[in-house]
């Protein structure tokens, strides 16, 4: 892949990739990181300072009253929403005791490839709402993530697995009716979809991947204009299976 | 509580420019007021530092959760440490990512066994990030991943860690014509992985 940009043809190869550094750098968010870190450097502090009063010196940073600011971050916010995702593992634990599943075998093209699509769908929200319309989307998201990095990795079987699952998935979405934020939410959403699909299909040069991939900008794009009409889509592979074609 | 803070935004603009965007004149005087029991001046290192170090640790674990908690270790560690800092010439944000690195190091050794069995750990993007980014950032990643391991830690620290030429010198303990060194082979590399000088090509400005 080539990152090259049209605008920036002015500047030197050295200049562009410093360039992409700081955008790569910039892409990483940190603010709900560094928010969620902060309380525990703060109590840290706060027990370092206390040591110090006491003693004439900064003591060490822990373990004072305790060592929950020590603990792994994962480690202390599990109790937190134990509660909460304790009837989600439950019913999870119990699906995979069912099928025998283990994470390998959900991944795109696996076996249980569509038992795990099919336990999501059956977590959507209720149907007629925007947070379904919104859960819909990252259900497509995730699939697209899944086709993209199985690309990255090579796996053409997982690549289209996952594509196709997207098409499927955006061809469930249901804009309708949507109040206008949602929607125009949507829309950004299903832009930025279409250019990613469009990256991976200049990528691509496996015909039946960028058949697939097709396939799938057509779907995103029948969504973002429900009545444009069109020509006869090009179908690079004939070895679609119907169930992702749209249907008449 | 921050308003005599030094500016946080990033990226390098020249070749000596902090990747923070501005040197930080004040920080190595807030550290020493947070040496000194300045609970203001702690906070205010910490909302300065905090983004550069978790976009450092989040380049080399490619993981949110690991440099979320990289972050939580390194400012502990922190802490616990600020009370024998001293000016003697090293700048605090060298001073910080030497203690970030090693705390990152230390966190890949203790995790290896694990890592190599976690085939998500390459995939957990930051929240937020949409898939085009994720798309950019996975790439530039990767190019930096081809990296010798010396050129690699230049492009993270001078990039994601916004530290200047010098503070990196002074991180790696290398001088500054050695940090330029490295660092300008590998931009040479980088070209080279990230196909720069290949045309024509979409690119991320080209279809936003």
């Amino acid at each position: 892949m080539s990152w090259m940009s049209g605008p920036e043809a002015d500047l030197d190869g050295d200049a562009r990739v410093e360039e992409l550094l700081a955008d790569a750098s910039r892409i990483i968010g940190t603010a709900p990181a560094v928010s969620r870190v902060r309380p525990a450097v703060a109590e840290a502090w706060a027990r370092s300072q206390a040591g110090r009063d006491r003693h004439g010196n900064a003591g060490p940073a822990g373990p004072a009253r305790s060592n929950r600011a020590r603990l792994p971050l994962r480690a202390r916010l599990l109790p937190r929403a134990h509660a909460v995702i304790r009837p989600v593992l439950a019913g999870g634990f119990a699906l995979a005791l069912a099928t025998g599943s283990v994470a390998a075998s959900t991944t795109p093209g696996a076996p249980l490839y569509t038992t795990r699509l099919a336990v999501e769908q059956a977590l959507l929200p209720g149907p007629g709402s925007a947070r379904r319309a919104d859960a819909e989307a990252d259900y497509a998201d995730r699939r697209l993530g899944e086709a993209r990095d199985a690309m990255a990795k090579g796996d053409r079987t997982a690549a289209i697995a996952a594509l196709r699952a997207f098409s499927a998935g955006i061809r469930e979405l249901a804009v309708e009716g949507l109040p206008a934020p949602e929607a125009e939410a949507l829309r950004d959403r299903l832009a930025t979809d279409a250019r990613t699909l469009a990256l991976m299909r200049s990528r691509s040069t496996d015909p039946t991947s960028a058949g697939v991939l097709a396939e799938a900008a057509h779907e995103v794009e029948d969504l973002e204009d429900p009545g444009t009409t069109r020509a006869p889509r090009d179908r690079a592979d004939a070895t679609f299976s119907p169930d992702t074609r749209r249907q008449p | 509580m921050l308003t005599h803070l030094p500016s946080a935004s990033p990226h390098p603009t020249g070749a000596d420019a902090p990747a923070g965007g501005s040197p930080s004149p004040g920080l190595d005087q807030l550290a020493l007021d947070a040496r000194d029991g300045d609970a203001s001046a702690f906070d205010g290192l910490y909302a300065v530092c905090a983004p550069a170090v978790y976009r450092y640790c989040y380049s080399r674990t490619r993981n949110a959760a690991d440099a979320e908690d990289l972050l939580q270790q390194t400012f502990l560690r922190v802490v616990e440490a600020l009370p024998r800092y001293e000016d003697r010439g090293v700048p605090f944000r060298a001073w910080l990512f030497r203690i970030c690195r090693t705390v990152t190091i230390d966190a890949h050794r203790r995790q290896r066994p694990q890592l190599a069995l976690d085939e998500t750990h390459d995939v957990a993007a930051p929240p937020g990030v949409a898939a085009l980014d994720d798309w950019l950032l996975g790439d530039v990643l990767d190019a930096i991943e081809r990296l010798t391991a010396e050129q690699r830690l230049v492009i993270q620290l001078r990039f994601f860690a916004d530290l200047s030429v010098r503070d990196v010198g002074i991180a790696m303990g290398k001088d500054e014509a050695a940090v330029r060194a490295l660092q300008a082979r590998a931009i040479a590399s980088l070209r080279r992985h990230l196909r720069v000088d290949v045309a024509p090509a979409l690119s991320r400005a080209a279809i936003a």
